[in-house]
């Protein structure tokens, strides 16, 4: 027997919303499960952040929704993303940081 | 480039020399870094404050709607973004809607005035959404507040974000990882030890750090408690103490006007 998926998607442009912060991330996410959708598409979305790409990837997962058209220049914010979830590590910028006893002002 | 560390010494000053009444009598210009702290205290706490004698001073701050702020965001200019309040705890759609057309108008002024360089809109996206993340999710404030000024006779973007929430230091009590002192505490969070229980967490502030100082050249400030770091593209971020305590965090940038075009990738990975 052929078992046919049928995908529902969810347009993350017709939200006309920012894609930034965790909190809408979490909107979506609120959304797409209350519409039936089991995928959220990105086409012409022009660009999201970290904290909000994150939180979507990791609500997605949770709740077997497909994130779908993630545009070229977001896919290596996505990728350490991904990887960092995988390996259950943090990939963020190594910064020296110096204290100091003195009074700034 | 002048440096916003005169306006941020300005702002220790005044927050040393204030009780329950705020003296503004003497400014004649003044910055996000000192609107806006200024603005959330003495709305906040309810204090009584003396304006500027300086009419210019007096007027910016009216049209700014100091000190209040705006609880609808309703944009003005492509050149600012006036005293704003948003809903730290608050999740409902209204709120999100209205924040969400603040990092909208944001990526605007951006686009009209630092010059459009390719990559610009997505890097201070980033950085600004690290910062307004952290108000939701770490500062247990009820408020976030934001103010945004782009000057185009200096030619730089100045932006400040603040809570008057537990401070970073507070936070990491609260989950067990009690670093002891304000300094230690924004000294980790800077290197990217996170107060979620998730190990992939805690880029944050080194996004924003990296991105700030060497992705569009500019100077950042944190004020935590009673500890402050200040950074550039030259000085790594140095972490001191300052003679006052800010219940919360205060986070302000400046950034130049900025032709060259930015990848964001360089800046968000070790």
């Amino acid at each position: 027997m052929l078992i046919v998926s049928k995908i529902k998607q969810l347009n993350l442009t017709d939200l006309e919303i920012i894609l930034a912060t965790r909190e809408i991330a979490r909107f979506v996410v609120k959304i797409t499960l209350e519409k039936n959708c089991n995928a959220i598409s990105f086409k012409n979305a022009e660009t999201a952040s970290r904290s909000f790409l994150d939180e979507l990837h990791m609500l997605s997962s949770r709740n077997d929704i497909d994130l779908i058209d993630i545009p070229d220049e977001l896919k290596p914010l996505f990728d350490i993303i991904k990887k960092s979830h995988h390996d259950q590590k943090m990939y963020a910028p190594k910064i020296k940081v110096k204290l100091s006893d003195t009074f700034f002002a | 480039m002048e440096s916003i560390i005169k306006p941020t010494k300005r702002l220790i000053g005044l927050l040393k020399n204030t009780n329950d009444l705020v003296d503004l009598s003497n400014f004649h210009f003044i910055y996000p870094i000192e609107l806006l702290p200024m603005a959330s205290l003495i709305s906040e706490k309810s204090l009584e404050y003396i304006k500027p004698v300086d009419k210019n001073c007096q007027g910016y701050m009216k049209y700014f709607d100091f000190p209040n702020g705006l609880t609808r965001f309703s944009p003005k200019s492509h050149r600012f973004i006036q005293i704003y309040k948003f809903s730290a705890s608050k999740a409902d759609k209204r709120s999100l809607l209205d924040k969400s057309e603040i990092l909208k108008n944001l990526i605007e002024i951006c686009l009209s005035n630092i010059g459009s360089p390719r990559g610009a809109v997505s890097a201070l996206n980033l950085a600004v959404d690290e910062i307004i993340s952290n108000v939701e999710d770490h500062s247990e404030a009820k408020y976030g507040w934001i103010n945004t000024q782009y000057y185009p006779k200096k030619d730089f973007l100045d932006m400040c974000i603040l809570d008057r929430g537990i401070t970073i230091a507070g936070k990491y009590k609260k989950v067990g990882k009690g670093f002891g002192s304000d300094l230690e505490a924004l000294k980790n969070a800077l290197e990217g030890e996170s107060s979620k229980p998730e190990k992939i967490r805690g880029s944050g502030l080194p996004t924003f750090t990296n991105l700030i100082t060497q992705a569009f050249d500019g100077e950042m400030i944190i004020i935590s408690g009673n500890a402050i770091v200040y950074a550039n593209k030259k000085s790594g971020p140095i972490v001191n103490k300052i003679s006052v305590k800010w219940d919360g965090t205060i986070v302000a940038f400046r950034i130049p006007k900025n032709l060259e075009s930015i990848d964001y990738t360089q800046y968000i990975d070790q």
